[in-house]
């Protein structure tokens, strides 16, 4: 897959005087993007942007040299390269795990067969509950059901909101797996409190504060105890400590 | 197709939808079974005495009148006979559907009495009016004279609560089923427009590359689908009635029905009954398209059912409601302005029971024609700009949320 860089440019987004983003700016090329910083510093609406849910009041992200918004019409050629896990995610209840598959993978544009879509709910270990409705399924198990909508046809850049909240430690292992070899081909982009998260998977590390992007570490995975060290950055950067596991 | 059924699947499964349409059904189902014919009984004895007013002498009074224009018109030189051409032609009408059955020589007495005043006037409008008007009644002449006392009890109890000095059906009739019909479309398209926000869904809808206007379209597609299943229906449901209950006559012309006694379309009852569905469909359609407008930025449907129902209950009121404010004659003019708003649809008697055109261009035109065609214009605009601007308030909740974490963020550092 050819390497295309995601920039920001000085993206501000402004709500009255607040600014929620704050002139921030980065590259990110394929590889495992951990975001870090505390609640409301802008982790969120940044990745709202990216996902065109809303709009920067000024600066410009482009992805391979193309502003993402006017990628296709309204940036839709951007939307189908990308994947996007927000944190509070939900499903229609009447649903099945199939028919939702099915139904993302429609407006996605991809053509998932029943085979497809079986084969997406049991990469997230869900296989046995396909045809049981949304309604029924546990907190940990709508979070899978969103990894595995996210993944639908193989998104060039993949952000993931707090991705592992709610889930068995056995599902966020095979999370973090799954994530690890989406990392070697694509952006991945992963927001989280946890820094063990980010320590296992991520290959840097962006510290986020009011809106600015403050530092940027490149992990150091050969390192037994770099939780501790992205643990006392994070002291360092916000004066309080990070959630822990 | 097939996207539509997903969007049929999420309505058709929300609570809104089944307790709206159950009680739209209900409602319906009342209307069917309800006991009001006695009402209708008293209007069709009324308006059948009312149409034998018209007497033998009133009718050989024209006649005399025209033989005595055309002895005039012997002695006039070739300018005043021109003048009289337009009077001529108007007496000469008159005289032929004086030939009407009985029932139906009160229209050709209005008819002929303001065609004689608009030429006394000198409007050359009303004169084409009248004119276009004498050769439509013309051209059914040969209508028979029926019992309509069926059609009157099928249409008064599905469609128009006609009112009398007598008796008033609406008092039995407290609803119309147009309006419960319209609630049900506030009600079940401000659900399906908003249940991405409902179930958390919408960042990952709008966030796909068909998430937006095609989703909004679909949405559309079901919301068309569904109401239009309805209408079949309860169209099916209102031919059985005529045919099984009521014995009407239905492919009998429906100027044979006393009400419709100047309905200005060549059609029978069949047809009217269908058509009247239609304009119940393009009023429906109508809503949900201005629901559309007001839920593009609600961020619950609640909010949407709320203003949906607001705007709606406002603009139909203001439409179709009493214009008390206004004199008798600047409430004349704006009924004319206020027919060819689409709310107005739901009032078919208002097209179907008179001669009703309206000047375009200097033409008359039928105003239920201009009607369908504002309705039409208004439905394809608003769908327009809902397909470009759906999806957008995401950024209303997501403000709001951002917002609150700021507070509270700032709240812990104090």
């Amino acid at each position: 897959m050819e390497s295309k860089a995601l920039v920001f440019d000085k993206v501000t987004k402004s709500y009255g005087s607040l600014n929620a983003l704050d002139g921030f700016s980065a590259e990110l090329t394929h590889g495992i993007y951990g975001l870090l910083g505390p609640n409301g510093s802008g982790k969120s609406t940044l990745m709202k942007c990216i996902a065109g849910v809303i709009r920067p009041t000024s600066g410009s992200i482009t992805y391979g040299g193309e502003n993402i918004y006017t990628m296709g019409a309204g940036g839709a050629e951007f939307r189908r390269l990308l994947g996007f896990m927000p944190q509070d995610i939900g499903f229609y209840p009447s649903f099945t795990g199939i028919d939702i598959i099915k139904y993302f993978a429609l407006l996605k544009g991809c053509k998932y067969d029943f085979d497809a879509a079986r084969a997406a709910l049991e990469s997230v270990n869900l296989g046995a509950d396909m045809k049981k409705r949304v309604g029924g399924y546990s907190g940990g198990m709508k979070r899978r059901l969103g990894i595995a909508v996210t993944l639908i046809g193989e998104p060039e850049v993949v952000i993931f909101d707090e991705p592992t909240a709610g889930l068995d430690p056995e599902e966020r292992l095979r999370f973090k797996n799954l994530i690890r070899e989406m990392g070697k081909t694509r952006t991945v982009i992963l927001a989280t409190h946890i820094i063990s998260d980010i320590e296992a998977v991520a290959d840097y590390t962006l510290f986020i504060k009011n809106g600015r992007l403050i530092r940027t570490v490149e992990n150091d995975k050969s390192v037994q105890s770099h939780a501790d060290v992205l643990e006392e950055m994070y002291m360092d950067s916000f004066g309080q400590k990070a959630d822990s596991v | 197709m097939k996207a539509i059924c997903y969007e049929l699947k999420k309505l058709t499964a929300g609570k809104p939808f089944i307790i709206a349409t159950l009680l739209l059904l209900a409602y319906f189902a009342f209307m069917a079974f309800c006991d009001f014919d006695k009402g209708v009984n008293v209007i069709q004895s009324v308006s059948e005495e009312q149409s034998t007013q018209v007497t033998e002498e009133r009718l050989a009074e024209i006649k005399k009148e025209h033989e005595l224009l055309l002895t005039k018109m012997g002695a006039m030189t070739a300018e005043e006979s021109e003048r009289y051409t337009a009077t001529s032609y108007i007496i000469k009408q008159a005289e032929y559907i004086g030939g009407y059955p009985e029932k139906m020589s009160r229209l050709a007495l209005q008819l002929y009495e303001s065609a004689k005043a608009a030429a006394a006037s000198g409007n050359a409008y009303e004169m084409e009016y009248y004119k276009a008007a004498m050769n439509s009644y013309n051209s059914v002449k040969d209508i028979s004279a029926i019992n309509g006392a069926g059609a009157a009890c099928l249409f008064a109890r599905f469609h128009c609560p006609f009112a009398t000095e007598d008796i008033n059906i609406n008092e039995m009739i407290s609803l119309r089923w147009g309006y419960v019909f319209i609630v049900w479309a506030v009600l079940v398209s401000a659900w399906l427009f908003c249940c991405e926000r409902e179930y958390k869904t919408d960042c990952i809808v709008f966030t796909a590359c068909r998430g937006k206007g095609t989703e909004f379209l679909r949405k559309l597609a079901a919301l068309a689908l569904t109401a239009g299943a309805i209408i079949l229906v309860t169209t099916l449901a209102e031919i059985l009635y005529a045919v099984l209950i009521y014995k009407v006559d239905i492919f009998a012309s429906i100027q044979s029905y006393a009400e419709f006694e100047l309905c200005p379309f060549k059609i029978n009852i069949l047809t009217t009954v269908i058509l009247m569905q239609l304009m119940m469909y393009i009023a429906v359609m109508f809503t949900v398209l201005l629901t559309a407008l007001f839920s593009i930025k609600a961020s619950s449907p609640i909010r949407g059912m709320i203003l949906g129902v607001v705007f709606a209950a406002a603009s139909y009121e203001l439409m179709t409601g009493y214009w008390n404010i206004f004199s008798a004659e600047q409430s004349a003019q704006l009924d004319i302005i206020r027919t060819v708003f689409p709310p107005e649809l739901i009032h078919p008697e208002n097209y179907l029971t008179g001669f009703d055109m309206t000047p375009l261009f200097g033409v008359p035109v039928p105003r239920l024609a201009v009607v369908i065609a504002v309705s039409l214009l208004f439905i394809i605009a608003a769908a327009a700009v809902c397909a470009i601007f759906y999806g957008r308030s995401t950024e209303i909740r997501w403000k709001a949320k951002l917002l609150s974490l700021i507070k509270s963020r700032k709240a812990t550092e104090a």
